[in-house]
């Protein structure tokens, strides 16, 4: 019924336009969807038609497409649309439950993704990319932290109060800046975003303006801080640094007077005026919040959290204005660039800048040949970063020798594993230095085509990277002729559409080419038949924003830090039960513990630490007995895991490791293209056998056909998505057995998988009946004064029981089948 | 020119061939679903997957190009184990009956569907011919057989069972009339085969043995053949249609010995001195071993034909010297028992209705081409030369290994000359690739991804408008009947008759 009512007339007329707009041949058809969508918010059927009629695209293609892609929607739908994070971190911080009291609370019918009064629709996304903030949403383009389930009905009184501002005008304030020495750097990527900066920042900015100050507000790369956000840093002469974490918007303007004071005494009074009103009439409390929110780079926390890391791909981390490109000149950017086309650095396109102009072209045969780069980069040891860590150098060298003058660069910003994000923060926070990558690995290759294909769920790293691109196109460093030196580099950017198997290369170029992003068979490797059949080098963001930093220090100094097999720094994102999440990058060879205990802080919540979970759905869980295993693409794999793109979550004792595995395998089956037998229906099957365990339905047979059944996925699979989805489960029948067979048994050792647990009523039981009254679904027999009794077939688990009754007589937890019947007898 | 090395054999092919060429080249035989010449590899049902040996790796041979010097393994035992599990997942999913589940029910394995269809098309010759063939004695058995066949009709499913056993009957009146090809045998082996009993058993067993071209001799202790169904009542059974029945047994070429009982082991050593193998069909006279079978009679006549026509087959593999072993297990795909939802689901979405004509009265005067118009076709267009049947049936494939959770899919959808059944689909996409290669206007399109992947006809066309030129090649391509013309079975075996086909 809703839906009926939300259908859109189509005016053909507007649909000639997009198509006007992005073209007619069939490597359109994405961005044609994309923007038809975010024009109906829906993919209306007339509208693919007028398209088909329009183009060159078949109505095969556009159907086929329109359907593979999880952005794209055939159903109309309701006005805002809520994105609830299932990636991994969300996951094990209860984004499951989330999605049920969202629902409940928006009373959605079942089997529906829409509200009967067609205002919000709800979907899944398969990771928002603000792992160490869990559990996260979006509402259209909010994003909430922290998102759990008994802040949903504050998160819609949120947003709706939003929408109201937002529809009365926001108020804009407009202040002088000079640039004093004095700054206030605040960071506005994503996560930070997500855990409330804009906030802040609109916050800070009006108590500056109160203050008639004309301090400069910087907004920063990434704090990597992201279990501290929101973060402020005061930087003023003389002073140094404070650190301000966790500040909340009550806190700005008492944090702002305590740095600066007011310009002249009347606006001083009004401030001090204005403070003590809030205060009286506003209900805050007069606690000192500063103190306790204060923390610097001394404090041990931060010091613990920052001293064991290394930054090479997130250099300047915290310090640099991602938005500005001469900012990045100043911090060494483009040094690289400089030493490949000149042969030296003497900080010309710097100098020139300054001047207001280009810096004279470089001399014939001054500069790097490509063999030069290429050596350079081998000698570095670097290995890609996507999670296969293949040599870079050996894949710059196929492309290179690969015949054919039109050759493709590629930049695979398509970062899917539900639990990884640092590609999005690479590219919010360090845009120039990907784009700086992509044009001296261009250079070596001979490539002057590229694309940059990131996700659809980063918006905010999107549109970073396309002003990156134009501030680069007008300093003369991309596009024709870069620096009179005759080499070129054009650079697009293509959205994905939602689909994880697109981060596979051959799936990625067949998106880029407008067909359905499943992935063909290697060899032929992209490196000699990539997009359109030439040869493209496709390359990860993180191993791009590494490149620089090799050029500009010596293959040596990368090559100093690391393993033996495994050189440099790697860039993981830590989250699950750690105390301190976020963004790290470390030297290769680091062991597990010295990440959790050292700069994660160890568990959260006093709890036990029992595993980390490695490379996200295609890697595996390391139990904490194997703590000393360090951080190597070889000696990861062999503990079952994988470096994978970089997802770190942590298991505590309360996490069930099976449903841990049902997770990984329902993600990796819905992402499953659907191409070859084994991935498709294999975890399928996996899947419905994890299913079955965790609710206790499990066969003794299971435990085989699981392993028998992920040897031939794993085996037989035609890409890597199938090829490494068994993983989780071989790792974990290897590991922890013994809770398969527990589950086997009815029992689950965690006490998580909810058909396990059940609810009973002991001795202590006086008939009260307040449990009873308290159940939702009448699942408990009560006569007063008689001892009451659960029904666990109709039980929902919702604890309400356990928490009404004033005698401590109800027990819940997992029991095994005879420890159930001998409670049953007694 | 590369060389490979396939199980230790060596072969030069040209650049550029693929793996699974150069084996077939060798004739070696690699299985495969998703291949069709002409049209770029699939890489969708990974069952020709080879093992490399440089590698260790399964690598799918119809894409994989040889390279010299490559060396690769295509039946070791592990690489047959890892085959024969991806067929257990397409099986997992796969909905459909390989044979009409009234087929499957009849004792005596008459191929039901196949009569209801030439009935409709008015070819009672051919009717004829299937009832005689799968029953003997249709007529006989259109009075006496309790018809269990009628039970798991899926017609039920829309309005009421199919009348299969008048229809047999009403058949059975042409078969009795003079029908040149009925009574056609193959020119004589010069083997001969003695049957002790004439009852329905024996019979049954003499018409196989006759229909394979052996010489038969019908020992019968009473003066005519018949056994019990003799002592029916005239309304159970009028005489005069079991006599008709025997009558043409005897045209076919059988000779009956009237009044000679067989006892002792005199008798018994005279005929298997003077006859190439012996049936016993009837109790006591001896025990089966060497040349010597039995066909064991039943109260149910027409398990007892069966029984018969089994001992038939049983004793010409010994004549042809094939190795008498059991029956090779045929794959079978069975939806089995419905659920009253799942029937209400099948009639809702079953485009195809509308063409069913309902049912009509029982009895003599029952329209017969009517009646069997109502057939649903419940057996499989590609029983015979369906890829998936085949390997399941060559790698042992468990059918219900993995339990599901899925809704299974009854569809059929279209209405015009071409069907589709999603639940018999592989998504395999060789009909969307077809299609494609001839132009197709509108052509077939993959919709969704990963397990609900399906194949359907962009914005809701039909079938028939998708596939203008290509849909010859679709339906011969298509390694199960989930794309077949409604009216063209397709019979070319590209296996050995199954033993429906009898």
């Amino acid at each position: 019924m809703a839906e009926a009512l939300l259908a859109t007339e189509v005016d053909s007329a507007e649909i000639d336009r997009i198509v006007e707009t992005h073209g007619r041949g069939p490597e359109a058809v994405i961005p044609i969807l994309q923007a038809i969508q975010s024009r109906y918010r829906y993919l209306p059927t007339p509208a693919l038609m007028r398209v088909c009629e329009q183009t060159d695209i078949t109505p095969a293609s556009i159907e086929g497409v329109a359907t593979f892609y999880s952005q794209f929607r055939r159903d109309p739908v309701g006005k805002h649309v809520i994105s609830l994070c299932d990636g991994t971190a969300c996951h094990v911080k209860g984004a499951e439950d989330v999605h049920e009291a969202m629902s409940t609370e928006l009373r959605m019918a079942k089997g529906r993704d829409t509200d009967p009064k067609g205002e919000f629709t709800i979907r899944k996304v398969a990771c928002l990319g603000c792992c160490s903030l869990a559990p996260a949403m979006q509402i259209d383009g909010v994003t909430y932290a922290h998102a759990g389930a008994d802040s949903v009905p504050s998160i819609l009184r949120d947003f709706k109060k939003r929408e109201i501002a937002e529809g009365n005008g926001k108020t804009e304030l407009h202040r002088k800046v000079r640039d004093n020495g004095a700054e206030i750097r605040i960071g506005l990527d994503s996560c930070c975003v997500a855990g409330g900066t804009d906030r802040i920042e609109v916050e800070i900015e009006r108590a500056l303006a109160e203050l008639a100050s004309d301090v400069p507000v910087k907004h920063v790369s990434c704090v990597h801080m992201c279990h501290q956000v929101p973060v402020i840093e005061i930087i003023k002469e003389g002073e140094g640094s404070s650190l301000y974490v966790k500040v909340r918007e009550e806190d700005v303007s008492q944090i702002i007077a305590r740095h600066f004071k007011p310009k002249n005494v009347i606006s001083g009074l009004r401030a001090s005026v204005l403070r003590w009103t809030e205060h009286v009439y506003g209900g805050v409390g007069s606690r000192d919040i500063v103190e306790r929110h204060e923390g610097d780079l001394r404090d041990e926390r931060v010091a613990t959290f920052l001293g064991g890391q290394h930054h090479i791909a997130t250099e300047h981390r915290g310090a640099l204005d991602p938005a500005s490109l001469d900012e990045y000149l100043r911090k060494g950017g483009f040094h690289a660039l400089e030493k490949v086309l000149y042969g030296d650095y003497k900080g010309r396109i710097l100098l020139a800048r300054h001047k207001g102009g280009l810096p004279d072209p470089p001399p014939p045969g001054a500069g790097w040949t490509q063999q030069q780069i290429i050596d350079e980069i081998s000698a570095s040891g670097l290995r890609g970063r996507g999670g296969a860590g293949f040599p870079t150098g050996k894949k710059l060298q196929f492309v290179h020798d690969a015949p054919g003058d039109l050759k493709y660069i590629i930049c695979n910003g398509d970062e899917g594993d539900p639990g990884a994000f640092m590609d999005r923060m690479i590219l919010e926070s360090y845009s120039f230095r990907v784009l700086e990558g992509m044009l001296i690995e261009a250079f070596s290759v001979g490539a002057e085509e590229g694309y940059l294909y990131i996700r659809a769920e980063y918006p905010l790293a999107t549109k970073r990277i396309r002003q990156s691109i134009i501030d680069c196109e007008q300093a003369g460093l991309l596009g024709d002729n870069i620096l009179g030196s005759g080499r070129s580099l054009r650079l697009k950017v293509k959205e994905g559409a939602g689909a994880f198997v697109c981060g596979e290369e051959t799936a990625l170029i067949a998106s880029l080419e407008g067909r359905r992003g499943m992935p063909s068979i290697r060899p032929p490797y992209p490196a000699i038949q990539g997009l359109y059949g030439r040869p493209t080098l496709i390359n990860n963001v993180e191993t791009l924003s590494l490149i620089s930093w090799i050029v500009r220090n010596g293959a040596a100094e990368f090559a100093k830090l690391g393993t033996e097999r495994s050189k440099g720094t790697k860039v993981f994102s830590l989250a699950g039960k750690i105390r301190h999440g976020g963004l790290i990058e470390v030297p290769m060879g680091i062991t597990i513990n010295e990440i959790v205990e050292g700069i994660g802080g160890g568990i959260a919540d006093g709890r036990k630490f029992k595993a980390i979970l490695v490379g996200g759905p295609s890697g595996g869980c390391i139990p904490a007995s194997m703590g000393d295993t360090p951080v190597d693409y070889e000696a990861l794999a062999e503990a079952g895991a994988m470096m994978g793109s970089g997802g770190m979550v942590v298991l505590d004792d309360s996490d069930c490791i099976v449903e841990m595995c049902r997770y990984f395998l329902s993600f990796t089956q819905s992402e499953s293209c659907g191409k070859c037998a084994p991935c498709r229906i294999g975890t399928m099957r996996l899947r419905e056998m994890l299913t079955r365990l965790t609710e206790g339905k499990g066969r003794e047979c299971d435990l085989e056909y699981l392993e028998e059944l992920g040897k031939v996925v794993k085996a037989q699979s035609l890409c890597g998505l199938g090829k490494t989805a068994p993983n989780p489960v071989l790792t974990a029948l290897r590991y922890f057995r013994e809770e398969f067979e527990a589950h086997v048994k009815g029992f689950c050792p965690a006490g998580k998988c909810k058909p396990l647990i059940d609810y009973w009523v002991n001795d202590n039981c006086i008939g009260c009946t307040l449990c009873a009254q308290a159940c939702p679904v009448d699942c408990i027999d009560s006569q007063p004064f008689k001892m009451h009794y659960i029904h666990l077939d109709t039980c929902t688990r919702c604890d309400a029981c356990l928490v009404a009754c004033p005698v401590d007589a109800i027990k819940a937890g997992s029991r095994t089948k005879e420890e159930r019947e001998l409670c049953l007898k007694s | 020119m590369p060389k490979i090395v396939i199980n230790n054999h060596e072969i030069e092919v040209a650049p550029g061939t693929s793996v699974l060429h150069a084996a077939r080249q060798l004739e070696i035989e690699v299985p495969t679903l998703c291949y069709w010449e002409g049209v770029r590899p699939m890489n969708s049902c990974m069952l020709c997957v080879v093992r490399d040996l440089r590698t260790g790796q399964l690598v799918p041979s119809c894409s994989t190009i040889v390279q010299d010097g490559m060396r690769v393994e295509t039946d070791a035992g592990d690489v047959c184990a890892s085959r024969k599990e991806v067929l257990e997942l397409i099986i997992s999913e796969h909905i459909g009956d390989c044979e009409a589940p009234c087929t499957h029910t009849c004792p005596a394995s008459m191929n039901i569907p196949v009569m209801m269809r030439q009935i409709y098309e008015g070819d009672l010759d051919g009717a004829a011919y299937t009832v005689t063939n799968g029953l003997v004695f249709p007529g006989t058995l259109g009075h006496v057989c309790p018809a269990p066949c009628e039970n798991p009709c899926r017609r039920k499913a829309y309005d009421e069972t199919m009348k299969i056993r008048t229809l047999h009957r009403n058949v059975s009146e042409r078969a009795r009339k003079e029908n040149p090809e009925l009574l056609e045998c193959p020119p004589d082996t010069g083997r001969r085969i003695a049957i002790i009993g004439g009852g329905c058993t024996g019979m049954a067993a003499a018409w196989v043995l006759r229909k394979k071209g052996h010489g038969v001799v019908i020992f019968e202790k009473e003066e005519k053949a018949g056994g019990k169904l003799r002592k029916l009542k005239d309304e159970e059974l009028p005489k005069h249609v079991l006599d008709a029945e025997i009558e043409s047994v005897t045209r076919l070429g059988v000779d009956f010995r009237y009044k000679s009982e067989i006892n002792g082991n005199g008798d018994l050593d005279a005929i298997l001195q003077e006859f190439d193998a012996v049936i016993v069909a009837c109790n006591g006279v001896a025990k089966p071993g060497g040349k010597i079978f039995e066909a064991k009679e039943h109260k149910l006549t027409v398990k007892a034909v069966g029984n018969g026509k089994t001992a038939g087959v049983w004793a010409d593999k010994y004549l042809s010297s094939i190795t008498v072993t059991k029956e090779p297990e045929f794959f079978e795909s069975k939806i089995g028992k419905m659920q009253r939802a799942e029937m209400e689901n099948m009639r809702e979405h079953n485009e195809n209705k509308e063409s069913l004509p309902v049912s009509t009265i029982d009895g003599p005067l029952l329209d017969s081409r009517v009646e069997a118009g109502r057939c649903l076709h419940c057996d499989c267009r590609k029983r015979v030369s369906c890829g998936l049947r085949k390997w399941a049936t060559d790698y042992g494939a468990e059918k219900k290994k993995y339990l599901t959770t899925e809704e299974r899919d009854f569809r059929i959808i279209g209405r015009g000359n071409i069907l589709f059944e999603p639940g018999k689909c592989i998504r395999c996409g060789l009909c969307v690739a077809i299609a494609e290669k001839h132009g197709e206007d509108i052509g077939l399109a993959m919709i969704g991804r990963g397990f609900d992947l399906e194949i359907r006809v962009p914005f809701d066309h039909s079938f028939d408008d998708a596939l203008v030129k290509s849909a010859a090649e679709c339906v011969a391509a298509c390694p199960t009947a989930a794309i077949a013309f409604r009216n063209k079975e397709d019979l070319e075996a590209c296996h050995t008759t199954t033993w429906i086909e009898l």
